[in-house]
């Protein structure tokens, strides 16, 4: 025998649906209009977050692509949720994803977020459409790890997937033949938006890469690159003008001395000022490198520009361009 | 078999209350059925403690309380409960209440969920005409917990709500009016 739900009291079909998990809560309002409208105060009362991730288990030597699902609530007790659901990859797709994510993409749960983890390992045909699909639905990416054999299409397959995620470490290498068989220019079709972007091998990347398709990003670490001098003054002289870039680490081979890159500086008004290496206090002068103070035209954006040699490495530069400094007063100069 | 013990999840008093001897009065129900009950269970009842205080602080001897508003069956129910929960404090329920936080022990979980769901909404009802706050709760609770993994379909069949099509399209009207 069912209950008649709408013929309890008022205040207390309110106390039934504010103890609803949003699940349930969500399968409710979808059974009538007027469930719905007695739905929408309840629901604006579910705080929290749902966390996507993808993974990859291993059993023996078979692997299986997963999606967990957690969901972090600030308003109700977590203990009515499952706090970890994982779906199962079948038919191309995770079963009931569509259930889940609607939940979390109603316009009921004004105060739900919804943000996704990715971490993923080969199989990666698997991780694409999984993307693909996700990334089709408009949720926000938080932080994706993506890991791949070399193979120069998935780079720019997934850098172009996930060109909105929040964080993005790519660690895929390029074939050994990218140079005649890859034409990595052409596929990036717009500029990534990604507030950090840390690539692994980024042998592939090139000033027109940081010009044309990452000029939109915060933080960009290119580990295993290899820039020429010249190219990194392009990447200055085009910052100068325009750019949302903060933070950027790369290699650069240097074509003279530091010396001469100082002079390049100065072509660019690039200022030259004293940079604080180290900010232990209990260090009376704390030790400083000769760096540049870059400032963009028309905007009050300053960066600071250093360069230093690995010890490992004598061919090569670390140049590193930031936005947080700690210049020295003058009187801590060392003379 | 002994009852087993509330649940030590649900928060107890922090000072037991000392047991005075029990004052037990009659309760008449809607339908005309007498029933006997103790003050300390019927004190739970918002409603019914304002009534049993008006006849205390005129000294008139209380013998019978009129429920008007409860049939006897779910009036029984009603009491029943009360006197599991004559022991508990009621600031409890309240904060619980407004916590949304709301953990049923197991007996109140037996109890609630053998209950038809005829009987269980009735059993609500009253409590709400009574104003028992652990009993709303807990029922209110209930109710949640049996829609809990339900799909549309079987939301619809759980709260009597008619598919889309049987319901009225004019938008004032709907099914239930």
């Amino acid at each position: 025998m069912p209950v008649a739900f709408t013929r309890f009291p008022d205040l207390v079909k309110k106390e039934i649906l504010d103890l609803m998990n949003c699940y349930d809560l969500f399968s409710f309002s979808e059974t009538s209009k007027r469930s719905r409208s007695l739905s929408q105060r309840s629901a604006k009362l579910h705080k929290g977050n749902m966390e996507m991730m993808f993974g990859v288990l291993t059993e023996a030597s078979l692997r299986f692509p997963y999606l967990k699902l957690t969901y972090s609530s600030t308003s109700h007790s977590t203990h009515e949720l499952p706090t970890s659901l994982y779906l199962k990859f079948k038919d191309s797709k995770f079963e009931h994803l569509e259930k889940y994510l609607s939940v979390c993409h109603s316009s009921l749960f004004v105060n739900m977020t919804i943000s996704m983890v990715f971490y993923c390992a080969p199989p990666f045909e698997t991780a694409f459409l999984t993307l693909e699909h996700l990334a089709q639905l408009g949720y926000a990416m938080e932080e994706c790890d993506i890991q791949s054999a070399p193979d120069n299409e998935a780079i720019v397959r997934t850098l172009m997937i996930l060109k909105k995620a929040k964080n993005l470490y790519l660690n895929c290498e390029p074939t050994e033949d990218f140079k005649d068989s890859f034409d990595f220019k052409t596929p990036f079709t717009g500029s990534l938006e990604n507030e950090k972007l840390l690539i692994l091998s980024s042998k592939w990347v090139s000033a027109w890469h940081v010009i044309n398709v990452f000029n939109m990003c915060c933080e960009i670490t290119l580990f295993d690159s290899y820039f020429e001098e010249s190219e990194v003054i392009k990447i200055l002289k085009s910052w100068r003008i325009g750019s949302s870039i903060k933070y950027l680490r790369l290699a650069f081979v240097p074509a003279g001395s530091n010396e001469d890159f100082g002079a390049k500086m100065l072509e660019i008004n690039a200022k030259p000022v004293p940079e604080a290496v180290n900010e232990d206090p209990n260090i009376p002068i704390p030790p400083v490198r000769s760096s540049w103070l870059l400032q963009q035209e028309n905007t009050n954006v300053q960066v600071l520009i250093s360069i230093e040699q690995p010890q490992h490495n004598r061919e090569k530069m670390f140049f590193t361009m930031k936005k947080e400094t700690k210049l020295l007063l003058e009187d801590n100069i060392p003379v | 078999m002994a009852p087993k013990k509330n649940s030590a999840k649900r928060p107890q008093p922090s000072t037991p209350k000392p047991s005075a001897p029990a004052r037990i009065v009659k309760v008449q129900s809607s339908d005309g059925h007498i029933l006997q009950a103790d003050v300390r269970a019927l004190l739970l009842s918002s409603t019914l403690a304002a009534t049993i205080k008006g006849y205390d602080d005129e000294n008139k001897p209380l013998e019978k309380l009129e429920v008007n508003n409860v049939v006897g069956f779910t009036l029984k129910l009603v009491l029943e409960w009360c006197e599991k929960h004559k022991e508990d404090d009621p600031a409890i329920a309240q904060a619980e209440k407004d916590k949304k936080n709301i953990f049923i022990p197991s007996w109140d979980r037996h109890f609630l969920t053998k209950l038809p769901m005829g009987n269980l909404f009735d059993l609500i009802t009253a409590a709400y005409h009574l104003d028992i706050t652990g009993l709303i709760n807990y029922g209110c609770k209930t109710v949640a917990n049996s829609a809990k993994g339900k799909s549309t379909e079987e939301m619809r069949e759980l709260f009597g709500i008619p598919e889309p099509w049987e319901q009225p399209s004019t938008s004032t009207a709907t099914w239930d009016d």
